[in-house]
């Protein structure tokens, strides 16, 4: 019968670098457009408050990627090829 | 496994411990209804491929997140709609094991270093990701790993002999 190496937990373990990422490691950073005028809101002088905002946005999500494909018909099959890019709302 | 990259180097064997689900495929060969006096007589008609469809652990430095979303960007570039144009370019192949146990010894120590024995193998022909999903993140997420998945188009898969090419 054919084979395989077999993989060991201790080689999984040397595999995980860094014991893999965590998803409630992160911070977000949004650069208000200037033209936007937050008279009294933000931070009081009428700037977006960035900082406050890295500790306050509990949740967000790292972008999916999303290119969608072509569907070729060919004598019963379907060849697919790549379309276009498209991107989710954050 | 999974090659072609499209970007040069791929770490194979890190995404062999790394990649945590996939699946043995389904095959669809659609049934072509003809009518024939009140009753319906149904023939063969053609063979459909679902996506493929791989979870994988993301570890700190997002190896294979990286690679696949460089895989990705040469298909299609973030800010305009330019990419490889031949198809043979950006389309590689991978293939999946089925393994069975290792046989435990006679003595009754279990073999831990010895091979596995491949059931079952499969083969994609001419894949490419179209999707690489998003990661959630969240405070309130706690004792968890990121992962995410990788949708691939393929344009067929087949049985391989077991062994060929693992």
């Amino acid at each position: 019968m054919a084979q395989i190496p077999t993989r060991n937990i201790s080689q999984f373990k040397s595999k995980l670098i860094g014991g893999g990422a965590r998803p409630n490691l992160f911070e977000v950073n949004v650069t208000f457009p200037t033209g936007v005028n937050l008279g009294i809101q933000g931070d009081g002088t009428g700037q977006f408050d960035t900082d406050n905002f890295r500790f306050l946005c509990k949740a967000a999500a790292l972008p999916a990627s999303t290119v969608a494909p072509i569907d070729v018909p060919f004598r019963g099959r379907i060849l697919k090829v790549a379309g276009d890019r498209t991107f989710d709302s954050g | 496994m999974i090659q072609g990259d499209g970007t040069g180097q791929f770490d194979t064997d890190n995404f062999r411990f790394l990649c945590k689900a996939a699946a043995l495929p389904a095959s669809t060969v659609a049934p072509i209804d003809v009518p024939f006096r009140g009753r319906i007589l149904k023939v063969a008609g053609d063979r459909t491929f679902e996506v493929w469809t791989v979870t994988v652990i993301n570890d700190e430095n997002f190896s294979h997140r990286r690679a696949f979303e460089a895989w990705m960007q040469n298909v299609a570039q973030y800010g305009d709609s330019s990419g490889l144009t031949n198809p043979s370019d950006y389309m590689g192949n991978a293939s999946v094991y089925q393994l069975g146990r290792t046989a435990a010894s006679t003595q009754g120590e279990s073999t831990t270093s010895g091979p596995a024995n491949i059931l079952a193998q499969y083969k994609f022909q001419d894949i490419f990701p179209t999707t690489i999903s998003d990661i959630p993140l969240s405070y309130d997420t706690g004792d968890t790993i990121e992962e995410f998945t990788v949708e691939f188009q393929i344009q067929y898969f087949y049985p391989e002999s077991p062994g060929s090419g693992a």
